[in-house]
């Protein structure tokens, strides 16, 4: 069958709705989203030369009836019991290629009839068509046969038989009828039995047949007066029906229809609103919230400064002026005083740092980007979100912590200058012993040498030696203060080579556990609203 | 006509207390009052004999004369002596003889002219049949027959207008007693019954309990207080099947409006005898509805119209219902709510629509209520007739409904709204026998009542059952707030416990604080004079970096949480999902919230480190700290979750075993009582939730067994 353009793409649309939908739609849609899908797929595969009309009613409204006097024959058992039909006629008029849709209809052998083209004088225009006459499907019969209701569904054009007793009913209305806004194409409705009724009769009850249609959203029905028994108004049924055969597009606007409505229902309960402009990627701003949080989540800023702060500490033991260190070692320890130098020893052992992530500011982290993200969203994808979301978040904490490890600084780490400086300070020191030696040796010694160094007793030269021992000590504690500085100097840049290291790691580890399956659930978001949008053509 | 009425005249019991004019206005007017009164009259009819006595009789018609009078003589003797009562009866004795008037049964047409003022009165109340009841001594037999006789009058052919105000005694009056306050309460428990949630059932429940109630007032109470009232016949059936039609063929004049267009008719209409009109005017029956004298457009759904006529006969009357099928579905609630208050069904249905599943659901109804049921195949015609009916009498044996009166109405052309009156012939003649045998008609308002009654035995624990679920619905919804709050406990509790809040930022800090060397510098050798520093700023940061830590533990247990009780309410129901759907995520007051109680909590722990803390003797001689800083380290070795760290022995050292344990114990459990009580008001939106749906009253559905009980102990 043709498709005309316009149905394909809605089709697609729908196949990739059913494919999003579980977990997603309500089953029950669902479920009949599905049915369609396959319905359509099957009716499309088969003859586009024929047109299936069925026609519905309640018991005792005269399907049957019509039946025979449309197709002619004496086909459908009439009767006055209630109900009469239990099962489905069929009568095809021009049966060439009609036998596969008849086995799709599931119409049994026995119950099919051809109009043989030799028998239709003048009914050219009927070719094509395969009229169906259903069981009814308010009778306690129909309670547990839902014949009528699959024939219903599958037929690509319904007449409704109405009469006018029963053409009011909440079982055809309620059921049917107010299902069927958008199908004004493919119902028509027959008021059969209008022999029953007077002329002025018959025109108050068609107007109030129209206007209950109209209240209940079909909104241009074709209602047509019949009646079986005198054969009024077959005619101008034949020629409705004709009319939709001979275009052979009922079977298309059927669906079309069908698509229609099925996308009001889900629209209801999932409407496309504003779903579309919801971001489909998670953008960069987020993703940098997302970072920071998870850095504040391991502390990187923390772990800087820490190791700023003890580097600092620990270069003193190092670089810094050696008299003063020696001087405070001479105070009496409190740790010491508390027999805890084990204690002492554990904590500058704590110096060598790890790094790990609070599991619990992880999982805010997570959650205040799901949040973000799907704060309009449906309830329904709201929670698929956060569950994507949430994928990884059980490891998450021991990736982080793992991957960081390897960047945590090792506080405990001495750089070589560090040694330079050291021997530079003892170096200094070892001169200032010198020139104290010096100095008592020629004041000791004045004037003369034991060693037999001249200058060793050469007084003239003594204060040099003291102004040379000043400046050595003046030397010193500059070179602790530059030292110091020089420390602290390298270890903000340290830090500043570590924060971004860490945040480098947070970021990609943030990427593949978290941004990758929110982005994917994101785009089924997307590409769900697409095809709602789509399926509404 | 009269084929009808041999039967009934036997059948009746009756005492004619109806026929007092002059003299019986006063008591009368006064008679609801003087009940009691009445009850202590020996009256003399008892119900079910009266049964027994008409049949024997051959002819109601050929009795008349003699039944009335020898009746007449015997209610004289009897009721002379208490004559001060104001009861009907003595009034009939002393009436009788004097005046020919008060006997129906010897003149019929007279009857009708004097009964219309007394006889209302007379039939609402609910004395006539205590009484007769409770006099069952006097010679029960004998007197029926007498007071059956009197209907004779129908000899000119009037019967309809007989006016034979009898009372069948449909109960005694303890009974009536009993039961019109087992029914008050019943009435009062449904009136309290409230389905807050909109659980599966809750519209149905609300619906049944509803109609119940509507039952109970439109129906049941008065009808149990007032058993001889007409009897309310209302003809229900499917739209287009001609249900004004035939009520208006039966009383020969269009009182309600028929017509091509469905459904036709939406406002109920009831054709009663004019003498009847004033007891259904006024009565209690149907008493919520609100009586006009014709169908207007702008008539509420609560409105009945009233229209007397004199072609029907006296003690029937005909309702005529909406459809119970149609697309106007108000019209299926009205129709219901006429049918719960019908003393007879009369169920039309055409030869096109005798299997509509809508009919058939009708009459197991009727079937399951018990009521007494008449079933009307209308619109048949005269070639089909033969199939359809057998076809139609097989359904309905099927249905273990094979016994029920038929009636077939032919198709016809309807005239003006009404069937030619040959085809309504039998119908008349059997609302006739209605009429004129009491018996039977008391007979089968008993039945139906009786049905109703029954019934309640399992639409009230229904009730009762619907109620217990959602009092347990309610329930499990509270548990599994409590659930899920509990299990954050316990995770914010493993979280203390696991040492998992001593990572991230707060680990770093902890870190910056020993190695930097500020933890050493806490400790300071007693010194003179020396006062405590200023917290540096790293102890400040520290103190920050755990106030957070705890801080997204308690939001992350939160969230965990609310999105516990979120998954399981969805779970549970479409209704916890509608409940939830604004609380899958903790209160946005949550993080202020929870930062001010751990600040306080950390202040709390500083100053119990300050004062209950005093640090080992030994210890405070020589070494002083800043109690800020070992808070800090005291909660590090708190939340460390090993008793083996730097922390947890310097805080040995310097506090003590003992005072540790002290301070540790106090420190936990206050932590506790504050992310408690964050908890609690976090629970509390659900709670609110619940409660804004509706609490059920958890005592009601006991209450509702209770009156289920007790009414049948009373009945």
């Amino acid at each position: 069958m043709t498709t005309r353009p316009g149905l394909a793409p809605r089709l697609t649309a729908l196949t990739k709705l059913v494919e999003l939908g579980p977990g997603r739609l309500e089953p029950k849609l669902l479920a009949e989203a599905s049915t369609l899908l396959k319905r359509a797929g099957e009716r499309l595969k088969l003859s586009s030369e024929h047109t299936v009309v069925a026609l519905a009613g309640g018991t005792g409204s005269g399907k049957s009836s019509l039946f025979n006097a449309v197709s002619g024959l004496e086909l459908s058992p009439t009767g006055v019991r209630r109900p009469t039909t239990a099962r489905t006629h069929a009568c095809v008029w021009g049966l060439e290629g009609a036998g596969p849709l008849l086995d799709w209809l599931q119409i049994q052998e026995r119950h099919r009839f051809t109009r043989a083209s030799a028998l239709d004088r003048g009914e050219s225009q009927l070719h094509g068509l395969i009229l169906l006459d259903l069981p009814d499907h308010d009778s306690i019969r129909a309670l547990t046969d839902n014949e009528a209701d699959r024939l219903i569904g599958l037929a690509d054009l319904v007449v409704w038989v109405l009469d006018p007793q029963k053409y009011a009913d909440a079982s055809t209305h309620r059921r049917y009828v107010t299902e069927l806004a958008g199908h004004d194409a493919v119902t028509v409705f027959a008021l059969n039995q209008a022999d029953k009724l007077s002329a002025e009769e018959l025109a108050e009850l068609v107007i109030d047949l129209n206007d209950l249609l109209r209240r209940e959203g079909v909104e241009h029905p074709t209602v047509v007066p019949t009646s079986a028994t005198t054969g009024r108004g077959i005619d101008s049924l034949k020629s409705v029906v004709a009319a939709a055969v001979s275009r052979r597009r009922a079977a298309i606007q059927k669906m079309e229809a069908d698509l229609h409505r099925l996308e009001q229902r889900v629209a209801k309960s999932m409407p496309v609103g504003e779903a579309l402009s919801a971001p489909s990627t998670v953008d960069d701003a987020r993703r940098l919230g997302l970072t920071d949080a998870l850095c504040d989540a391991v502390g990187v800023p923390a772990v800087g400064e820490a190791m700023e702060n003890v580097y600092a500490e620990r270069s003193m033991q190092w670089v810094g002026w050696p008299y003063p260190r020696w001087i405070s070692k001479l105070r009496p320890d409190p740790v010491k005083t508390l027999r805890l130098q084990d204690v002492g020893d554990e904590i500058r052992g704590i110096t060598t740092g790890t790094v790990s992530a609070q599991t619990a500011e992880v999982v805010n982290a997570v959650q205040a980007l799901a949040d973000g993200l799907s704060a309009d969203m449906h309830p329904v994808w709201r929670t698929s979100l956060q569950h994507a979301a949430r994928s990884h978040l059980k490891q998450l904490p021991q990736t982080l912590t793992q991957e960081l490890s390897e960047v945590a600084p090792r506080l405990d780490h001495v750089p070589g200058w560090w040694w330079l400086l050291k021997i530079w300070q003892y170096l200094l020191v070892a001169a200032f012993l010198l020139g104290l030696g010096w100095l008592v040796t020629g004041l000791l010694f004045a004037g003369e040498s034991p060693l037999g160094f001249q200058l060793l007793g050469d007084t003239a030269a003594l204060p040099w030696v003291g102004l040379m021992m000043a400046s050595v000590l003046g030397l010193g504690v500059l070179s602790g203060i530059a030292a110091r500085n020089f420390v602290e100097l390298g270890a903000s840049k340290e830090r500043e080579r570590l924060e971004r290291e860490m945040r480098r790691r947070v970021a990609a580890v943030a990427e593949s556990s978290v941004v990758e399956p929110v982005e994917r659930e994101l785009g089924r978001h997307h590409a769900f609203y697409t095809a709602m949008r789509a399926l509404a053509g | 006509m009269d084929d009808g009425r041999p039967e009934s005249p036997g059948e009746q019991t009756l005492s004619f207390r109806a026929f007092v004019d002059e003299d019986a206005a006063g008591p009368e007017a006064g008679h609801p009052g003087s009940e009691p009164p009445a009850e202590a009259v020996p009256e003399p009819e008892p119900e079910p004999e009266p049964e027994l006595g008409p049949d024997p009789e051959p002819d109601p018609e050929s009795a008349p004369s003699p039944g009335p009078v020898a009746e007449e003589a015997d209610e004289a003797d009897e009721p002379a002596e208490p004559e001060e009562s104001p009861e009907p009866e003595p009034e009939a004795s002393s009436e009788p003889e004097p005046e020919p008037e008060p006997d129906p049964a010897p003149d019929p047409e007279p009857d009708p002219a004097f009964e219309p003022e007394p006889e209302p009165e007379p039939e609402p109340e609910p004395e006539p049949e205590p009484e007769p009841e409770a006099a069952p001594e006097p010679a029960p037999e004998p007197e029926p027959e007498p007071e059956a006789a009197p209907e004779p009058a129908s000899v000119n052919g009037v019967r309809a207008e007989v006016a034979t105000r009898a009372e069948v005694h449909v109960l005694p009056p303890e009974t009536i007693a009993a039961l019109t306050s087992a029914l008050d309460t019943l009435r009062l428990s449904v009136a309290d019954l409230r389905f807050g949630l909109d659980l599966p059932g809750a519209d149905e429940a609300r619906q049944a309990r509803a109609d119940l109630l509507t039952q109970l007032q439109d129906y049941v109470l008065p009808r149990v207080r007032t058993s001889t009232a007409p009897a309310l016949i209302v003809v229900a059936g499917s739209t287009g099947a001609g249900k004004s039609t035939l009520v208006n063929s039966l009383a020969e004049k269009n009182v309600s409006r028929t017509g091509v267009r469905r459904p036709t008719t939406g406002v109920p209409v009831l054709a009663c005898h004019p003498d009847d009109q004033r007891w259904f005017a006024e009565g209690e029956l149907l008493g919520g509805l609100r009586r006009i004298d014709k169908p207007t457009p702008d008539a509420g759904p609560d409105s009945l119209v009233v229209v007397p006529t004199e072609k029907l006969p006296q003690g029937v009357a005909l309702l005529d219902t909406p459809d119970i099928d149609s697309v106007v579905e108000k019209h299926h609630e009205i129709a219901q709510r006429m049918l719960d208050a019908a003393d007879l069904w009369v169920f039309v249905t055409t030869a096109a629509r005798y299997a509509d599943a809508p009919a058939w659901n009708l009459l197991r109804m009727a079937k399951e209520r018990g009521a007494r049921l008449a079933i009307v195949l209308s619109r048949v015609q005269p070639k089909a007739r033969e199939v359809v009916l057998k076809h139609f009498a097989r359904m309905l044996t099927e249905y273990g409904l094979g016994e029920i009166d038929r009636f077939v109405i032919g198709e016809s052309k309807v005239v003006d709204g009404r069937l030619p009156d040959s085809e309504v012939t039998d119908l008349r003649l059997w609302l006739a026998e209605l009429s004129v045998d009491e018996e039977r008609r008391a007979k089968a308002v008993r039945e139906t009542l009786d049905g109703v009654l029954n019934s309640f035995r399992t639409r009230v624990p229904a009730l009762a059952k619907h109620m217990e679920t959602q009092v347990a619905f309610r329930t499990e919804l509270r548990s599994d707030v409590d659930a899920a709050y509990r299990n954050a406990l316990a995770d914010i509790d493993r979280a203390f416990r696991g040492g998992s809040l001593i990572h991230g930022e707060v680990l770093a800090r902890w870190q910056d604080f020993a190695g930097s060397g500020d933890l050493m510098r806490t400790l300071q050798l007693r010194r003179r004079g020396r006062a405590a520093r200023q917290a540096p700023e790293r102890v400040l940061a520290f103190r920050a970096a755990l106030r957070s830590g705890l801080e997204s533990v308690i939001v992350a247990a939160a969230t965990r949480a609310a999105d516990e009780v979120a998954a399981r309410w969805r779970h549970r129901s479409p209704l916890g999902a509608k409940l939830v759907a604004d609380l899958d995520r903790p209160s946005d007051d949550l993080v202020r919230h929870a930062a001010r109680a751990i600040a306080a909590w950390q202040d709390h722990v500083t100053e119990l480190v300050r004062t209950d803390g005093v640090a080992k003797r030994s210890v405070s001689k020589l070494v002083s700290f800043d109690a800020d800083s070992l808070a800090l380290i005291f909660m590090v070795a708190m939340f460390s979750g090993v008793t083996t760290g730097v922390a947890h022995r310097l805080v040995n050292a310097l506090l003590g075993a003992e005072s540790l344990r002290g301070i540790g114990a106090k420190a936990l459990s206050d932590l506790r009582a504050r992310i408690g009580m964050l908890f609690d008001e976090e629970s509390m939106r659900y709670v609110q939730a619940l409660d804004s749906a509706g609490i059920p009253d958890e005592s009601i559905a006991t209450r509702l067994y209770q009156a289920t009980y007790n009414l049948e102990v009373a009945r």
